[in-house]
């Protein structure tokens, strides 16, 4: 882990402090999105080099988590989804004067989780990558199902929207040249299509614009920022918590792991854990209990390292951002699987570097900055929307220099802005799209060679892992199914089948 | 009274319509296709797409119809609209796009030449991008609620400047 060094330069540190700062206010202010940011960075980013763009793009990542706790425990508005639950504890706290001990706490356990996080990266990516090759090519297929049919299950409580979602995503992933054979597909004459989709415009689009449309439509209130008190806050009362961080820390890293989900669901699952586990807390859970604040958010900031994991050794992103980065990596040129880190060491290490570097940036800005924001997060959102609808149009037209990119942006906000009203998730649609071509080309693959194999069933579901995959997929599908839920649950004796 | 269609119903269906129309492209695709085998046509992944879309668009309207049925909701006919857009809200959203659809339009459309100002060694230079987006960034704004000339005017020219140097000078990113 310590090669990771290597990559280590002034120019290096410098590029993940400019993407820390940038994470910090993208995460805090409320209308900017961690995704959004990334989304737009990629486009700027493109004609860099590798190692900076990583730099970069992992300072705004690992802080911009972090800094959506600022917004959520000075105005109760989340700055980013994963920091939900944090308004649950982090605002009332606030309400009581202690917004500055809230925010400390906030800092600490997001440190400490980006961290264990990060370590479990750099730990566990070796040994996966060596599994990943015993992989076939239906087990990818299997794999990127899985994922898909775990973020449908995850992002919304309609499992068939959901679902739906994954669909949209699959079909704009299959505009264009089709993987294998060159044919064109679904491009109706259109030459602008022939070359497929371009993830930028769609990611601008959906993140970034429908975002400007959905603030648009609310056009809501404007919120104060209740009083900074300043009370000191002891580092033994800080880490009386150690233990249960360390729990809620593994609980992120895993569920960063797992394909789709990601942080909002991690620290929905250790929020849970947390008030389980704490019998009689000082302060009751909802009403300004340090430990809630620890759990959402020591959860999810080691989301950042798990969600990595099946990104680098798998090409399956864990979380919208990692999809994301994910595009980063195609558009230098580099090849995320299970020869990555052999391929290329030192991308691998940039990543790793970046994120340990923005983990202190974090603790730095969290603990002297973000208190004194608070006045910047209120940026008054009628000057705040019309400049990032600017920015959308740079973002989506730099990656291909061509305005047809741009209205394709136009087109997918819109459509974003319309799945968000009428409650249909983002996310799964965004994995799909990165993940449908090589879901596409890997289960063909699979289809041909089964088909001139003697026993075809066994050539695709023959393998050990494929068979682990095939259940795992059917066991998401089927506990999410309403009906079949309902089965479940009758043949293992859990309840008793209701009309 | 009419009984209220439920908005999943109503989404079911468009998405049956477009699970359907994928399902025959694929079809269609396939028999004008020289190669006949399946396992290596480029229209089986869309086909198993349009089937699994038309699939749960069956189930989105059967939650439709069991949620209409327990709601028992009553409404004019006018239902058919989904709840989770009301009609006075939408119109700013649909005012915005007409104002970025103007925005792109002049993106596309106007030609200004590049002009090249010196400020002793400092050299700016503008163009179509960025007289487009100072009038897209001011009119937006007023769309907004901005109504103070002074911030209509200077948030408008500073964004721009800070744009146009950030990435076409610093960052060499190309402008529309």
């Amino acid at each position: 882990m310590l090669d990771m060094l290597s990559v280590v330069d002034m120019r290096f540190i410098l590029m993940v402090l400019a993407g820390s700062v940038a994470g910090l206010f993208v995460g805090a202010i409320p209308g900017l999105s961690v995704s959004m940011a990334t989304a737009l960075l990629v486009s700027v980013t493109y004609t860099w080099e590798h190692s900076d763009a990583l730099a970069m793009i992992m300072g705004v990542y690992v802080v911009g988590v972090f800094s959506g706790a600022v917004s959520a425990i000075l105005i109760n508005i989340p700055g980013a989804p994963s920091s939900v639950v944090t308004t649950l504890d982090g605002y009332p706290m606030s309400k009581k004067g202690q917004a500055y001990k809230a925010l400390y706490i906030a800092t600490i356990y997001s440190f400490t989780g980006s961290l264990f996080g990060l370590l479990a990266l750099g730990l566990l990516a070796t040994p996966v990558s060596r599994v990943a090759l015993k992989f076939t090519k239906m087990d990818y297929f299997l794999l990127a199902l899985f994922g898909l049919a775990t973020v449908g299950s995850v992002s919304t409580k309609d499992y068939a929207k959901g679902l739906i979602s994954v669909m949209i995503g699959l079909v704009i992933s299959m505009v264009g040249l089709d993987p294998l054979m060159g044919t064109r597909r679904l491009t109706f004459g259109v030459q602008n299509l022939t070359g497929g989709i371009s993830t930028v415009p769609a990611l601008v689009g959906f993140f970034g614009f429908a975002e400007v449309l959905s603030v648009i439509y609310n056009r809501d209130q404007e919120q104060n920022v209740l009083a900074m008190g300043r009370v000191k806050v002891s580092l033994k009362e800080i880490l009386r918590h150690w233990k249960l961080s360390l729990y809620t820390s593994v609980i992120g890293m895993l569920v960063g792991a797992l394909p789709g989900a990601g942080g909002p669901v991690a620290s929905f699952i250790a929020y849970n854990e947390a008030k389980r586990l704490v019998k009689k807390p000082e302060v009751p859970f909802g009403e300004g209990a340090v430990e809630g604040i620890m759990a959402s958010e020591s959860s999810n900031n080691a989301c950042i390292g798990g969600a990595l994991i099946p990104m680098l050794t798998l090409a399956v992103p864990g979380d919208a951002v990692t999809a994301i980065i994910l595009s980063v990596f195609y558009v230098h040129g580099l090849q995320p699987g299970p020869m990555f880190i052999r391929q290329n060491p030192e991308a691998f290490h940039s990543i790793l570097a970046a994120g340990f570097i923005a983990c202190f940036a974090l603790l730095i800005l969290g603990l002297l900055v973000a208190p004194r924001i608070c006045k910047v997060i209120l940026v008054p959102k009628s000057i705040m929307i019309p400049v990032v609808a600017s920015l959308c149009v740079i973002g989506s037209f730099a990656c291909n220099n061509r305005l047809f990119d741009v209205a394709l942006m136009f087109l997918f906000g819109f459509i974003g802005f319309l799945m968000r009203r009428f409650g249909y998730p983002v996310a799964p649609l965004i994995l799909a799209m990165v993940l449908g071509k090589m879901m596409d080309s890997n289960f063909r693959q699979a289809v041909s060679l089964a088909s001139s194999a003697e026993n075809p069933l066994m050539s695709m579901f023959g393998h050990p892992i494929t068979v682990a995959l095939s259940i795992c997929t059917a066991a998401v599908l089927l506990n999410n199914i309403p009906w079949t839920k309902k089965w479940i649950g009758c043949l293992l004796g859990k309840g008793k089948m209701t009309r | 009274m009419k009984k209220k269609i439920h908005s999943l119903i109503v989404e079911g269906i468009l998405f049956c319509g477009s699970g359907l129309g994928l399902l025959s492209y694929s079809l269609v695709s396939y028999r004008k296709s020289f190669n006949k085998d399946w396992a290596q046509s480029p229209y089986l992944f869309p086909l198993i797409v349009g089937a699994a879309m038309t699939g749960l668009s069956a189930w989105l309207i059967g939650e439709g119809l069991t949620k209409g049925k327990n709601a028992g909701e009553i409404e004019p006919p006018k239902g058919t609209v989904p709840q989770a857009v009301s009609g006075s809200r939408i119109g700013g959203v649909f005012a915005a796009l007409l104002l970025c659809g103007i925005y792109y339009l002049a993106l596309a459309e106007l030609k200004i030449p590049y002009i090249t100002i010196g400020i002793f060694s400092f050299l700016y230079t503008f163009s179509t991008f960025e007289v487009a987006t100072i009038v897209f960034l001011a009119v937006m704004m007023a769309f907004m609620g901005v109504r103070r000339l002074r911030i209509l005017l200077l948030v408008p020219l500073g964004t721009t400047l800070f744009l146009s140097i950030a990435f076409r000078a610093m960052l060499h990113v190309l402008l529309p």
